[in-house]
């Protein structure tokens, strides 16, 4: 009983910095604040407004592996890196989807309301900041770090490797409302989102193709890169090429402009039908674009072609280093990016999720199962994923939620435990990937838990205050 | 109530069980005794092309230039060619001096007549009236060359003498004056050796002086030139060197005018007659001679420094196999006398002494002192087949001679002059011996030929001093060969001190090229295994050995190469600590 204690403990504080307002496991719990962020449709019971600084704090990493795909026993009783000789190259790329991800989210709200107007409307307003990173990380590289040259010739394309971030600010306008006169149990509702872009970076190495051989080692890459807004600045060589990067925290500010619209519906077949109780919803949200001025826009390409067969009159030439030393150089070269001209604004990212589920409620309400999908368009791959919930709220302030995700994870399950008074402080606790697995990092004595198929770390945590007031559909 | 909180508790209870499912299963500590930062990259056929070396050349690598020692040919073949020359005085004067020899001076005692009236004469002659003075002697004259035995005589056959002649004296006392037509003749038997002029005088060994007298009484003979004297010898037998002859006075005749003796008769006349054979001073010289001589010449002991050869070549790791090494040798002489020489060459190491090389020969016989007179010899193992008519060949083991260039090669020569060969030997003259070696020494591959030709890279990158700790490397591709001969490649490593570091490399061998001499590939694969070292490579030595050939005297080019493309293969790949 104390590990189990401890355990949870470890876990809450493990997550006491962290909120998310936009929980998979919550999407249908009947009386939540937080869910009107997946679908601008849902209301709350009642109105409400977020706890100062503590509204909302969103910090999520996804990755489709975790410790378990890199580190591996080995027969002398340590741990290597998947790099070992020992671990079979087999094992390792099995290990691995055609693109590895790792993502992370950080979402924070300095304000956030909502409340109702009139018989059925329901009003939010939020401004917060998002900031973004995403990466995609082909199979094909893994394949290379790990086998090289297995055979000779041996010939590896990797295409599309990435690395994106952006950070923005938001400022979200809602309203939703009741079209029970049109249709009974129609409910729908959308967001106005006026974004302020603050940077926008993206690296892509659209395709690098390595032809390795006893004869020669053919490298020919293309890849692009921006950086929109400030803060980052590259510096140049004497060629004109990226041979730096430093940050700059003075050239941060709004440099970009955009718009986004959330638009989602609910449909709850009414009473008397046989499947009186039943709920369908959809909702996009972040329907949008981002935009920076060319003259915060800056685009960079590579596109070079390098061969190496050898050194001619080896050893003759002074020392084979330095020979070796101006190979280097040109294969470094490769990866150098040359600046084009900007002519027009650039569009930066901005990712638009979409949330279709069932759900149906039981027990006078006081219990509902659902399913969930979601599918993020993001920047490099689209995120799908089907979510089991349950609720149980033996009463209307009170939710118990559990959910399993089928897509991403399968040794994880969500839960979230809700309270929102009719009046007075609120709150949300939960998580919709929470591992059954760990791998306990030992760094000098410091045990960091992080679950061991996929780091999936995604926790909700959330203070409101309920400003009373009655939801009609209740 | 009651239920709602029985419900509720049961709701928290599942939950927190739920989490309670979550456990670590795996601990991972990063620390050095728990986490193996070992990593292996590459992959198992990684390979990674280095290039080609530069055409190494023979001639690049031996570094050499024509010069005193090494040559190059027409055909681009390397040889060896050092000469050494040599001359000596061979003096006679010793021979003038000791066959100098006091001359003959012979006294007889004074013979008296007295002059008969005309009516008394017994002997006439025509109108003239002879008086014989009665003498009738004989008398010896001796002398000797034991001192020119000590100078190197052996034998004498003929004494060729210079300003020497055979002459009486004789002066004639009277108390009255002698007449004009008073003539004296003297008549000598002289020993058959000796040898005179071609005069009327001279009938066999009897040798007729007539003189006239003058009014003091001195009677004035021709002189006859005496040129010669020859000597009995039986081969076999040693000569003796001192003789004695026998002169005879035959007799001592005056000669006068019948009408003469009217006023002389009743007078006495006493002449007092001499002997004498010899030069001015009283004494022979010899111009020359005939016969045998055992003179020794002065010995040659020079030494030839062999520089500016590359210490390849010196070392002693290399064999070469000369082929077809020869030697000339030309003597040449003015010398009547033949000169027998004997030769030795001796090859001087920087350790212990080498095989020496015996020669013996012989100058030639020169007409005159005016004219030198050449031989020349081809000194070698095998002859020629083209060898040149003016060449005398002399097989000698001359390959046996050099096993590897030496530092120095020394030629002893101790000569003598030919005691068994009669010979005209001149007195007063110098003779001049000279001769000159010519050593001609093409580099060849044959059975012992054993030559190591290298190249070094310098500047090997530190990684690859950590991937030969880790794993076997090979070095693959190919070799280019123009080599004649089989070559056998190895590799060893170098630190940054230049010392040899204890990596174990195989060894392979490099086919030879043809007899067109074109390029011959040989796929490369030699491995150097995987070894703990402690100090990290600086170079990488590439050692092309040339074996001996099976087909003896192909000549060594400077234009014969060796390339290598190589590639740098780690089989399973890489594995190095990334801590490291």
């Amino acid at each position: 009983m104390k590990k189990i204690v401890l355990s949870t403990i470890i876990l809450v504080i493990a997550s006491a910095s962290v909120a998310n307002a936009q929980s998979r496991t919550g999407y249908f719990v009947r009386n939540s604040t937080q869910n009107h962020y997946m679908n601008p449709a849902f209301a709350p019971d009642q109105g409400y407004v977020g706890f100062p600084f503590l509204s909302g704090v969103n910090v999520q990493s996804a990755t489709n592996f975790g410790p378990s795909t890199f580190l591996y026993p080995l027969s002398n009783g340590k741990y290597g890196l998947f790099l070992n000789g020992e671990v079979s190259s087999d094992e390792f790329l099995s290990g691995l989807k055609e693109f590895s991800y790792a993502d992370f989210n950080i979402g924070y709200n300095l304000i956030d309301a909502g409340w109702f107007t009139g018989k059925d409307s329901f009003w939010t307003i939020s401004l917060g900041m998002d900031v973004n990173v995403e990466s995609s990380i082909p199979k094909e590289l893994f394949r290379f770090l790990k086998n090289g040259m297995s055979t000779d010739p041996q010939a590896y394309s990797i295409q599309n490797l990435s690395l994106g971030a952006s950070a923005y600010a938001r400022l979200s306008v809602g309203y939703s409302r009741g079209l029970d006169e049109f249709v009974e149990g129609l409910r729908v509702g959308g967001k106005l989102n006026l974004l302020a872009g603050i940077s926008d970076i993206q690296a892509d190495i659209e395709r690098l193709d390595l032809n390795l051989s006893s004869q020669s080692w053919n490298v020919k890459s293309l890849g692009s890169a921006h950086i929109l807004g400030g803060g980052l600045v590259p510096a140049f060589d004497d060629q004109g090429y990226i041979d730096g990067v430093s940050f700059d925290p003075s050239g941060l500010g709004v440099s970009g402009f955009g718009l986004s619209f959330d638009l989602g519906a609910e449909y709850t077949i009414s009473e008397g039908t046989p499947v009186d109780g039943l709920r369908f919803s959809v909702s996009v949200t972040d329907l949008g674009f981002m935009s920076y001025g060319k003259n915060k826009s800056r685009l960079f390409t590579t596109e070079r072609e390098f061969m190496f067969d050898g050194f001619d009159n080896l050893g003759e030439k002074g020392s084979l280093d330095a020979q070796l030393e101006e190979l280097t150089d040109d294969l470094l070269g490769m990866a150098s990016l040359k600046e084009e001209t900007v002519s027009e604004a650039q569009r930066g990212g901005l990712a638009a999720t979409l949330h279709a589920g069932v759900d149906y409620s039981f027990l006078e309400d006081k219990m509902n199962v659902g399913i969930l999908y979601s599918a993020r368009f993001g920047r490099f791959r689209t995120d799908n994923e089907l979510t089991l919930a349950w609720n149980y709220s033996p009463v209307r302030s009170f939710n118990v939620a559990l959910s399993y995700s089928l897509l991403k994870t399968h040794t994880t399950f969500g839960w979230l435990l809700t309270f929102v008074p009719t009046k007075g402080v609120g709150i949300f606790l939960g998580s919709d990937y929470t591992s059954l697995n760990y791998t306990s990092l030992n760094f000098d004595g410091f045990k960091l838990p992080v679950p061991s198929k996929r780091v999936m770390l995604d926790v909700n945590f959330g203070l409101t205050i309920s400003l009373g007031g009655k939801n009609s559909r209740y | 109530m009651k239920s709602y909180f029985r419900i509720l508790n049961a709701a928290v209870t599942a939950v927190v069980a739920a989490v309670a499912l979550c456990s670590c299963t795996s601990e991972v500590s990063f620390d050095e005794e728990s986490f193996d930062t070992t990593v292996n990259v590459g992959g198992d056929a990684f390979s990674l092309p280095l290039g080609s070396t530069a055409e190494m050349t023979l001639g690049d690598y031996m570094n050499l230039s024509e010069g005193d020692v090494i040559h190059i040919d027409e055909n681009g073949n390397y040889y060896i060619e050092f000469i050494q020359s040599f001359e000596q005085i061979v003096s006679m004067s010793d021979f003038a001096e000791r066959l100098t020899i006091e001359g003959l001076v012979h006294e007889l005692d004074p013979a008296t007549v007295t002059v008969p009236d005309k009516d008394g004469l017994e002997d006439a002659s025509g109108e003239d009236a002879v008086l014989d003075l009665g003498v009738n002697e004989e008398f010896a004259y001796e002398f000797g060359f034991e001192e020119a035995r000590g100078n190197g005589l052996v034998r004498i056959d003929r004494l060729n003498l210079g300003n020497a002649s055979l002459q009486p004296k004789v002066r004639l006392l009277c108390d009255r004056p002698l007449p004009e037509s008073l003539r004296v003749q003297v008549q000598l038997k002289v020993p058959s050796r000796y040898e005179f002029e071609d005069s009327p005088m001279v009938d066999g060994q009897i040798v007729t002086f007539t003189g006239d007298v003058d009014g003091n009484g001195q009677v004035s003979f021709r002189p006859l030139t005496f040129s010669a004297i020859e000597f009995d010898n039986v081969e076999g037998q040693e000569q003796s060197f001192t003789f004695v002859d026998e002169f005879e006075v035959v007799h001592f005749l005056l000669y006068l005018n019948a009408d003469d003796l009217d006023g002389l008769s009743g007078s006495s006349i006493t002449a007092d007659l001499t002997v004498a054979a010899g030069s001015e001073d009283g004494y022979i010289y010899p111009e020359s001679f005939i016969g045998r001589v055992d003179v020794n010449i002065d010995p040659v002991n020079d030494i030839i420094e062999l520089k500016d050869v590359p210490d390849v070549l010196k070392s002693e790791d290399a064999r070469l196999d000369f082929y077809s090494p020869s030697i000339t040798a030309s003597l040449s002489s003015n010398s009547s006398v033949r000169v027998n020489m004997d030769a030795d060459i001796v090859p001087v190491f920087p350790v212990g002494g080498g095989k020496p090389l015996s020669l013996e020969m012989s100058t030639p016989v020169s007409s005159s002192s005016d004219v030198t007179e050449t031989s020349k010899y081809w000194i070698s193992t095998d002859r020629p087949s083209d060898l040149a008519p003016e060449y005398e060949w002399i097989e000698a083991d001359v390959k046996g001679l050099l096993e590897r260039i030496p530092d120095a090669v020394e030629v002893n020569v101790l000569a003598s002059t030919d005691s068994e060969q009669d010979a005209l030997i001149e007195c007063y003259e110098d003779y001049v011996v000279s001769g000159e070696f010519e050593f001609n020494i093409p580099f060849s591959f044959g059975e012992n030929f054993n030559l190591t030709v290298c190249d070094t890279i310098y500047g090997m990158p530190a990684i690859l001093s950590s991937i030969l700790r880790a794993s076997d490397v090979t070095l693959s591709g190919e070799i280019k060969s123009t080599m004649p001969v089989d070559v056998n490649l190895s590799a060893y490593f170098l630190d940054s001190l230049l010392n040899r570091l204890d990596i174990p490399v195989t060894e392979q061998p490099v086919n030879s090229t043809g007899a067109d001499l074109s390029p011959v590939v040989t796929p490369l694969n030699i491995t150097a295994a995987r070894t703990d070292f402690q100090n990290d490579i600086y170079a990488i030595v590439l050692a092309f050995n040339l074996l001996p050939g099976e087909i003896p005297g192909i000549s060594l080019s400077a234009e014969s190469s060796v390339q290598a493309d190589i590639v740098l293969k780690v089989p399973g790949g890489i594995t190095f600590d990334i801590n490291q």
